[in-house]
């Protein structure tokens, strides 16, 4: 049975670490979701600011092609040679301008969006990308143009007309002097957006006075398929300007630091139905000029939804995944298979055997081959059960042949009570309701015929039962026991034999042997009992009971009285 | 009669440590991600332009009254103030135009609500009234860097510009006690005593030379704007600010706004 409780107990484990699992198990993906998503998006952000650096070098570093145009330096240095009242424009600019989308076109992806060349007062002398006539303006009063012009490179982002631009500037030299400038200009739009995005493999949101410009999805590479069977989706850019608003721009890193601390935020699922999306946002605000007009760049990450069987099993790729996972997923069949073999072996070894084995031996006792269960075939609590159905039956025969011997007739039911006047005769003698062993002689060779009885000395004998009616009846109740006298000859009158059994002998012996067996039966101890000492008892109480009722005969029964052998005594008229 | 005042205006060392430290730093914070030498030449030291970042206002010594002021307005060119300092007295209407080809985006914090950012594009104007006396700063959205100052101050008579040397002069003048008071910034930065005789002779204008040292060793100036300031701004459009009466001191004195 140990094991079958084993076998239950480790199910019930099973059984309650599955419940677990697959209660918990949703939960703790959706958290691990969240922190790894949580931890990739802070990497991302540290390498878009990165990014952001390495481009403003390269931008920066792009400008060196119009710094050194032999063109661009020699109109620069007649346009500072020009009296505060002139304006240079006419041929000598044309020809500028000419140089510089020449130098711009080859630059390709590092071409500026807009560029100005300013004197080295910080006036623009030419500009090309926008308002390409325009000239003669001051650019002075900007940090970047004020260091080029003195002889620094440097970057910065400048909000023109409500666009953001990312620039970058060069001083321009020439026969050892500083000349003026190239201020080189980007549009933070789309394609900026997109670099970013490619660089992170995140989201990009650009925005300025806190509203999206351009958002851009990483494009799909390897391995993307899961992320899709996950339910990754990113989110518009309502949902992007609602979390700006609500939460990121709110943020106290982001409001005096300009970098915002990862915000959790949520939308509605595109179809309208099911979980809100989460996804992370964090923003940072463009360095330079752009950052006081609430310019920067967010990113974003959706964290994975959680996925239902449904879908586990629906979603094809997940398909193609299983089908390469056929070799476990066999294994754990077996596994499972072999788990289950071993449960009904058990359960038939511990359970359902015993029980037959115990049904077939009970029907056998039915059936009379055998009185009792044998306890030995038996184990554990049919062991126990066996016993105590022997145990039943031995009460109910104890029972029964008390009930059988107590319905009999007995000398006191015919005579009357012992003692009293109503019993009809009052034997000349006591008979002890307990024959003493010592009281009988052992039975006679019955091989032989039976000798006349010589007078015997008398021998010491146990007392027979003395009731206090029959100490009354004795000559000697009260002193000292006199020996008893010899066995008393055979009687004057004969018993009566009966129909079947004419010699007294047989009838005798045949008394003594029931006598014997039953006290055997009941464990008695037979220590003693020998025919002769049995033999003259009855005799001597059958002569008693003749002369008391003159009955014919005396017909003497063996009986079980309180677990102990007895006889009883009926006379028969 | 009438007389009148010359006088120059130096830095002195200390102020020109100041000066190169503060032009270094800045008064904004810049960010940017390279600022680095170009390795050809050695960069040029930051220049102080007198004519931009200098004002001078006189006060009579004896009559806290400023009649007869006729008030400065500034312009913003090369996405900057020109000037940068602005002196008036209380009830002063400013006007500032934009003389740039791109969109500004003026407001002062000092006046909260009353000079919030709004779009000015360009050739716009926007003017305020300065009520309380105070500094102001006038700021940018869109070019952060742009930094003005309004100084609103009692007593102020009349207020020049130093040309790039550091040369002024004051012209008819009524005679009496002056003091003359050099403003960087919305920082008093030097201060100096002249008295003008009533005489048309050459050799009686006043010649004053004052040497301009940081703020905190120099004379106290006028406090902060205390931010509770009354004032109105208007945003004009080129072809209004043109048909603008020439003496507009009188609308000043009168402490009410221009239409």
């Amino acid at each position: 049975m140990f094991a079958s409780k084993f076998w239950n107990f480790l199910l019930a484990i099973i059984i309650t670490v599955l419940a677990v699992i697959i209660l918990l198990v949703p939960v703790s993906v959706n958290e691990s979701h969240v922190q790894s998503t949580r931890s990739i998006l802070l990497k991302d952000r540290t390498q878009l600011e990165a990014v952001l650096k390495m481009e403003a070098r390269a931008r920066i570093d792009s400008t060196i092609a119009f710094a050194v145009d032999p063109e661009v330096r020699k109109y620069l240095a007649m346009a500072n040679r020009f009296k505060p009242t002139e304006k240079f424009t006419g041929e000598e600019q044309d020809a500028l301008l000419a140089s510089l989308r020449k130098v711009n076109e080859n630059l390709g992806p590092m071409a500026a969006d807009i560029l100005f060349v300013v004197d080295k007062k910080g006036t623009v002398v030419a500009q090309i990308g926008e308002n390409e006539r325009s000239s003669g303006y001051s650019l002075r009063g900007f940090p970047l143009v004020d260091s080029a012009i003195r002889g620094y490179l440097r970057d910065d982002t400048w909000i023109r007309d409500g666009k953001p631009y990312r620039m970058a500037a060069r001083p321009v030299i020439h026969q050892g002097t500083y000349e003026g400038a190239v201020i080189h200009g980007m549009r933070m739009d789309r394609k900026l957006a997109e670099v970013l995005s490619a660089a992170t493999h995140a989201q990009a949101a650009l925005f300025v006075d806190g509203l999206v410009t351009d958002s851009v999805a990483p494009k799909p590479q390897a391995g993307d398929e899961e992320k899709e069977a996950q339910g990754v989706t990113f989110p518009g850019d309502n949902a992007i300007n609602r979390c700006l608003g609500e939460s990121v721009f709110t943020d106290e890193n982001y409001t005096k630091k300009g970098r915002s601390n990862l915000v959790l935020c949520e939308m509605e699922p595109e179809s309208g139905k099911g979980e809100m999306v989460r996804f992370f946002v964090t923003a940072l605000k463009f360095v330079g000029e752009a950052r006081n007009k609430d310019a920067g760049v967010a990113i974003i990450r959706t964290v994975p939804q959680g996925i239902t069987v449904e879908q586990f099993i629906r979603a094809p790729e997940r398909r193609a995944e299983l089908a390469s996972r056929k070799g476990m997923l066999g294994v754990i069949g077996a596994v499972a298979f072999f788990l289950i073999l071993v449960g009904l072996l058990v359960v038939y070894l511990e359970g359902d055997r015993p029980k037959s084995r115990f049904l077939a031996e009970v029907e056998g006792m039915a059936a009379r081959e055998g009185e009792r269960l044998n306890i030995y075939r038996f184990r554990g609590k049919y062991r126990k059960i066996a016993d105590a159905v022997n145990r039943a039956i031995d009460n109910a025969v104890k029972v029964l042949v008390s009930k059988a011997t107590s319905d009999a007739p007995t000398v006191d039911k015919i005579l009357g009570p012992k003692g009293t006047v109503e019993r009809l005769s009052q034997p000349q003698f006591q008979i002890p309701e307990k024959i003493s062993l010592d009281d009988i002689a052992p039975p006679p060779d019955l091989s032989s015929p039976p000798k006349p009885e010589a007078p015997r000395p008398p021998a010491p004998r146990p007392e027979p039962p003395v009731t206090a009616e029959t100490q009354k009846d004795m000559p000697h109740a009260a002193g000292p026991k006199p020996p008893l006298p010899a066995p008393r000859p055979p009687a004057a009158k004969p018993m009566p034999p009966s129909k079947k059994e004419q010699d007294p002998e047989t009838r005798y012996a045949r008394i003594y042997k029931e006598f014997f067996d039953t006290k055997t039966t009941c464990g008695e101890s037979t220590e003693g009992l020998t025919y002769e000492r049995f033999r003259a008892t009855l005799k001597k109480q059958e002569e008693a009971i003749f002369e008391r009722t003159k009955c014919s005969s005396v017909d003497f029964r063996v009986y079980v009285k309180e677990g102990k052998a007895a006889l009883k005594a009926t006379p028969v008229k | 009669m009438a007389s009148g005042m010359k006088g120059k205006v130096k830095a002195g060392e200390e102020f020109q440590q100041y000066f190169n430290k503060q032009a270094k730093t800045g008064t904004e914070k810049l960010d940017f991600y390279w600022e680095v030498e170009n390795g050809v030449l050695p960069v040029l030291p930051p220049v102080l332009e007198m004519e931009q970042r200098i004002a001078i206002a006189l006060f009579r010594k004896d009559d806290p009254s400023s009649t007869g002021f006729v008030p400065v307005h500034p312009e913003i060119f090369g996405a900057r103030v020109v000037p940068g300092v602005v002196v008036a007295p209380p009830k002063s209407t400013i006007k500032f135009h934009n003389a740039d080809p791109f969109v500004h985006e003026l407001y002062s914090d000092d006046l909260g609500k009353l000079f919030p950012p709004e779009l000015q594009s360009s050739q716009q104007t926007r003017q305020v009234q300065f009520t309380n006396p105070g500094v102001y700063r006038v700021s940018c959205r869109t070019t952060p860097h742009l930094a003005g100052y309004v100084v609103i101050v009692e007593g102020v008579v009349a207020v020049k510009t130093p040309d790039a040397e550091g040369n002024f002069s004051f012209e008819e003048m009524d005679p009496g006690d002056y003091i003359v008071k050099i403003y960087f910034d919305g920082s008093v930065v030097g201060e100096k005593a002249v008295t003008v005789v009533d005489s048309d002779k050459e050799k009686d204008i006043a010649q004053v030379e004052i040497e301009m040292k940081p703020p905190a060793l120099a004379a106290d100036g006028p406090g902060k704007g205390d931010g509770k300031t009354s004032g109105k701004v208007e945003t004009k459009a080129p072809e209004d600010v043109a048909k603008e009466p020439e003496d507009q001191g009188k609308d000043e004195k009168k402490g009410k706004g221009e239409k």
